[in-house]
């Protein structure tokens, strides 16, 4: 089998997707050390600290999925636009700049885990802003590689074709690019300070990031189904429109906890419980077409790709639908926050609405890199998918009843005061979630290798017919 | 008059967060059911379970206000909403509708 010709805009997202796959595996690791740690607080105590693994774990998760939706772009825009990526070589350099600046941050944030904070902190060291902590040097660095990536696109779209998928994502990137802007000054009222912050990520994950996920869910589909190009974009409009609704205004759900009036508590309720229906419409109906098409000898094209993208689907509308809803309404949110119950929601929404559909655009890729017309399932490939994936939900389950002692004995039974967290962390329920939650770790790095094994070798163990049916180009 | 956020006892907690689960699961049904009947891939009594599954969704919205004690204005506004689900699958449906025949026009 031979290396396939890409383009190379699509070189170059093979490069962010090994670094997203990497950081995955940080992600994973600092992951395992800070439950470990829940149940063991002694364990490398002095040498990484719980406050800097979790840390390193939630800031891993952002910085990967953002590799791998800039390699997504990189690989779908060739593609879609029918040339070359305009201003490529600048592209290569900021993939370089910016894997050299995450490298330096992390180091600092192990070489640098306590001591005074001044000035200096912010621009040196961490801003200290869950999930975007990395320090002002950083944050400028990462606004010029991503206004570079913004170029790439502009321009490679300006340029050549101009379908409905890159039209999306052009407006999409300009607001997901400028909304990291509200995280980068400082005031001094903490209650401001929090304001402008909820602002980055989530109308990261409750806007932009599902827009990002349908434009790009619906180049898969339109790659591994052949489903109508005309019928995704049309449900990919639908999409933006929706946002306007289920994202910004659902936003509103977490106003509660920054002084906004009390209005906005229902409205932010209501209207964030909708965000996984346009998704969930979009699969539903790519599904139907390609039923009517299968009896005409239509297969699916990636069989990884579609089986994670299926897991997509329904981890969103579990993930961020059901364990959403089920404590953010501020009612119920003023007993939950703080527990285990975001930690609960956090796991499955973030597996469910954005890796899955990540790692299934890296199958497309792997797929593109080795010029195969279709590619199937190995059982590394299923014991990856199904380890994650029921991995990823036993945790949600186990961390939920964790969460619920703490609601029920620290917030309920004890009113939220310091003897109540006390007994809820003693309490043998949340301790025995704490380590379900471990185990069901563990479990997630086992799939995790698996997955990793199966990226580098499942293009060699494909079933003959599928070499026989080798592509000239992968973007033909 | 001024409302106020009321204590919730924490013997409602679990109810709370079972009628949340079941808030959406009912509102996927609804959608769910709809969307399969709309595309003919079961028969149209099944559009009967969509609109069971409405119901209980509003049902769930009701007891999950009364359960929050949210203020009677609140209560309206979402039963309110309520109605706008109901009828907001018709609408995506009448959109695809008129698309697929557009394009089924065009390519004949």
């Amino acid at each position: 089998m031979q290396e396939n010709r890409l383009y190379k805009g699509q070189e170059l997202a093979i490069k962010y997707f090994t670094v997203a796959i990497v950081l995955f595996g940080a992600q994973l690791l600092f992951g395992l050390f800070a439950a470990i740690q829940f149940l063991y607080p002694d364990f490398l105590f002095g040498i990484i600290d719980f406050s800097i693994n979790r840390m390193l774990h939630i800031n891993a998760l952002v910085v990967w999925l953002l590799y791998a939706m800039i390699g997504a772009v990189y690989w779908l825009l060739p593609d879609e636009a029918g040339i070359e990526v305009v201003g490529i070589k600048l592209g290569e350099l900021a993939f370089y700049i910016l894997t050299a600046a995450v490298t330096v941050v992390v180091l600092v944030y192990l070489l640098v885990q306590v001591g005074a904070g001044n000035e200096w902190t912010l621009w040196l060291i961490t801003e200290g802003r869950e999930y975007i902590e990395a320090p002002r040097w950083a944050d400028i660095g990462i606004v010029a590689v991503v206004l570079v990536f913004l170029y790439n696109v502009y321009a490679t779209v300006m340029k050549g074709r101009k379908t409905g998928i890159l039209t999306v994502l052009m407006a999409d990137l300009i607001a997901l690019a400028g909304l990291y802007l509200a995280g980068m000054f400082y005031t001094d009222n903490i209650a401001v300070d929090q304001f402008w912050w909820w602002w980055v990520v989530h109308l990261w994950v409750e806007a932009t990031w599902e827009v990002y996920v349908a434009a790009v869910g619906g180049y898969i589909l339109i790659k591994t189904l052949n489903a109508n190009r005309k019928v995704v974009e049309m449900w990919l409009w639908i999409e933006v429109a929706m946002m306007f609704g289920s994202g910004i205004l659902g936003l509103g759900h977490h106003y509660f906890w920054i002084g906004t009036p009390e209005y906005w508590w229902e409205i932010g309720a209501l209207f964030s419980a909708l965000e996984p229906v346009p998704l969930v419409g979009l699969f539903v109906h790519v599904l139907y077409d390609w039923g009517k098409e299968r009896g005409k000898g239509n297969t699916i094209k990636n069989v990884p790709a579609f089986a994670w993208l299926t897991v997509e689907t329904f981890g969103n509308f579990l993930g961020a639908g059901v364990w959403g809803f089920m404590h953010t309404l501020p009612q119920i949110n003023l007993y939950t926050h703080g527990t285990q119950w975001p930690a609960a929601h956090g796991h499955l929404a973030f597996f469910g609405a954005y890796v899955a559909i990540m790692i299934s655009a890296i199958y497309l890729a792997v797929q593109g890199k080795a010029g195969l017309k279709e590619l199937k399932m190995t059982k590394a490939g299923w014991w990856a998918i199904s380890l994650i994936t029921v991995g990823v939900l036993l945790m949600t389950v186990a961390l939920t009843i964790s969460a619920y002692v703490q609601t029920m004995v620290e917030r309920g039974m004890y009113g939220a005061t310091w003897e109540g967290y006390f007994v809820a962390q003693a309490n043998q329920w949340f301790v025995q979630g704490m380590a379900w939650r471990l185990v069901t770790g563990l479990m997630v790095i086992v799939g995790y290798v698996f997955l990793v094994y199966d990226l580098l070798t499942c293009t060699k163990k494909q079933p003959a017919e599928v070499y026989e049916g080798e592509t000239a180009t992968a973007t033909a | 008059m001024e409302y106020y956020m009321q204590d919730i006892p924490h013997s409602d907690f679990l109810p709370i967060f079972i009628v949340s689960a079941f808030v959406i699961f009912f509102g996927m049904m609804y959608a769910g059911f709809f969307t399969i009947v709309k595309l003919r891939l079961v028969k149209n009594w099944v559009m009967i379970l969509a609109y069971l599954s409405w119901l209980a969704l509003v049902g769930c919205i009701y007891y999950l206000g009364e359960l929050l004690r949210v203020e009677p204005y609140t209560q309206k506004v979402l039963l309110g909403a309520m109605f706008g689900y109901l009828i907001f699958p018709h609408i995506v449906y009448f959109l695809l509708d008129r698309v697929h025949n557009r394009f089924e026009e065009a390519n004949h």
